[in-house]
């Protein structure tokens, strides 16, 4: 194999090929060798981040050296009788190897932990910048996407819909302290099963989940959760947190233009924004209360979120997009049952609406 | 392919004559002119993902590009940012290691790789990433001012902005002047600390010293 040898004459490196003669390497060069014998040989590891060997003897004219890349020229220096010594090298470079990534981890650690802390930090940021932004300006971006949301839909004008709608709301509404009269329910012609809550005061219902509902009380239930969205502030909540990351990670590039341009995101596709988990219950949680001091069966929400669960499978597919932002798995009905055995006795008030003939009034409406 | 360099040692400049078929790499953004029938591609250097942190960490070009010479007599100038002298290296599979904005062009029987040489090189101004160039062909590089060549034998310290190049042959530490905090917060007084025997490539002038001159006639 090919070497680079010095100090055998004044220039510089001269190439040569290396080769093993005995208990010596030895190197030729135009048709002059020298050997290294293994005996008095100093072998160490050198070059550019130790990817070489270095062989060295003393001669008359100073001292030669050899250099060897390192993984090519091992075999060739077990050869010549340098074993003992090249298991020395490689047992302490290694050390040295294992020293460095006990460092690299412990740096990895600790700019996670960094990481954690700071993102923990953004969250406290967060949910107090939310608090600070005045409720005015949070109706004006839930009223620009609502205008955003009815440009490509039909809002339903039937009378016995939207007045069945109407006495549900205002009876929850009746139960809200203190009164908002911000709040608005806007009932859409849409196949899809889904319902949510715009910044501010909107709630969207699709016709198919009205007409989902086998009684009131599961519309009911529906309603009180998504108020509970926009009494906590959720989505402000959801769009500052989906922000945070594309932010810190702008941020660490160093990019501001994609900041921006996240801030800009962050507003967009909100209607289809899940919340977090915690968020749903807490909105499922103060849901149930609502629907307590309102006088109504708070069992309509377990049973519309039992029955979401239960479609919530491949094969049916109709009320999947609201089930895609509100699991309704088993835990949550549970969990709905134990919530609701803690509230104390109410005398329940029905709803007075007619709603089988209100269903098909819907039905008739989408044909 | 026929190289030529001219306009050495102010402002050297490559004249490349590439045949139908023949391929050069080149510098992103170091093409000077060209003929119609060169074509060009750009390649990511070193792969997507070392290519992606060393833009995050060191600021350095992503990009080469790749011409190739679509009929006898292609033609392709290339030249360097910076004044000063373009000089080559003709590889016969060995190694070599260049500061990574010494690169200029290359044939493609050399593979160019980059190594990350650790964060206190960030620091240098110099960028925390060397290009290692291993293979057969010639490789092009550009220095600002001109090229000098020293053999160590024993030590050398050089300041980080005049490094071109250097041999595998050495081992190299980066070593500050000042103490911890001068070097951390100017950057100045940064040596690469070259031990072993071998060449280094040298630069006569540095540009952070043209960036501290030029500094004091914007205050
Ligand atoms: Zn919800």
């Amino acid at each position: 194999m090919q070497g680079k040898l010095f100090g055998r004459t004044a220039a510089g490196g001269e190439s040569c090929e290396v080769s093993v003669a005995g208990a010596c390497l030895q190197a030729e060069h135009e048709e002059q060798t020298v050997r290294f014998p293994a005996e008095s040989s100093r072998l160490s590891i050198g070059g550019t981040n130790g990817c070489m060997f270095v062989l060295e003897k003393d001669g008359a004219s100073g001292t030669v050296s050899l250099y060897l890349d390192r993984p090519q020229s091992r075999q060739l220096l077990l050869a010549a009788g340098f074993a003992a010594r090249l298991a020395e090298l490689e047992s302490a470079h290694s050390a040295v190897r294992a020293r460095w990534a006990g460092v690299a981890v412990l740096v990895v650690a600790a700019c996670l932990a960094l990481a954690f802390a700071v993102n923990k930090v953004a969250d406290l940021v967060l949910v107090s910048a939310v608090q600070q932004v005045p409720l005015s300006w949070e109706s004006k971006l839930g009223a620009t996407m609502m205008s955003g949301v009815l440009a490509t839909a039909t809002e339903v004008s039937q009378r016995e819909v939207t007045a069945a709608v109407e006495t549900v709301v205002s009876r929850l509404k009746g139960a809200l302290e203190p009164p908002r009269d911000d709040i608005a329910v806007h009932v859409l012609r849409d196949d899809e099963v889904n319902a949510f809550a715009l910044p501010g005061g909107q709630i969207v219902l699709n016709t198919a989940l009205v007409a989902s509902c086998e009684r009131p009380e599961e519309l009911a239930g529906v309603l009180a959760h998504e108020m509970q969205h926009i009494l906590l502030r959720h989505s402000l909540q959801s769009i500052a947190e989906k922000m945070k990351w594309s932010i810190l990670l702008s941020l660490v590039i160093g990019d501001f233009d994609s900041v921006q341009a996240a801030i800009l995101g962050g507003a967009a596709g909100l209607a289809r924004l899940g919340h977090s988990r915690d968020m749903e219950r807490e909105a499922d949680r103060q849901g149930l209360l609502l629907l307590h001091r309102a006088n109504i069966d708070p069992e309509g929400m377990v049973d519309f979120f039992a029955r979401l669960g239960a479609a919530n499978r491949p094969e049916s597919s109709a009320l999947l997009s609201f089930a895609s932002t509100h699991p309704g798995d088993e835990e949550r009905v549970s969990y709905l049952q134990a919530e609701i055995a803690g509230l104390g006795e109410r005398t329940v008030e029905p709803l007075a609406i007619d709603w089988e003939t209100m269903r098909r009034m819907l039905k008739e409406g989408s044909s | 392919m026929k190289a030529a360099i001219d306009g050495n040692p102010d402002f050297g400049n490559l004249w490349l004559t590439l045949d139908a078929g023949d391929k050069v790499l080149a510098e992103s953004g170091a093409m000077a002119h060209m003929s119609a029938d060169v074509e060009v591609k750009t390649r990511l250097m070193g792969g997507f993902f070392k290519a992606l942190v060393r833009r995050l960490l060191a600021g350095e070009s992503l990009l080469v590009g790749e011409y190739t010479g679509r009929s006898a007599g292609s033609r392709l100038a290339v030249s360097p940012a910076l004044p000063g002298e373009v000089g080559f290296r003709d590889f016969d599979g060995d190694g070599y290691y260049f500061q990574a904005g010494s690169f200029l062009a290359s044939t493609p029987g050399i593979a160019l790789k980059t190594k990350f040489v650790g964060l206190k090189a960030l620091f240098s101004g110099e960028g925390a990433f060397f290009l290692y160039c291993t293979g057969t062909g010639r490789l092009w590089y550009n220095a600002y001012g001109a090229i000098v060549e020293r053999d160590v034998d024993g030590e050398l310290f050089v300041d980080t902005g005049h490094v071109v190049g250097w041999e595998p042959t050495l081992t190299w530490k980066i070593s500050g002047t000042g103490n911890f905090f001068s070097t951390m917060f100017s950057g100045e007084g940064l040596l690469l600390h070259f031990q072993g025997r071998g060449k280094v490539l040298l630069q006569t002038r540095s540009v952070g010293a043209l960036v501290s001159w030029t500094k004091t006639y914007l205050r």
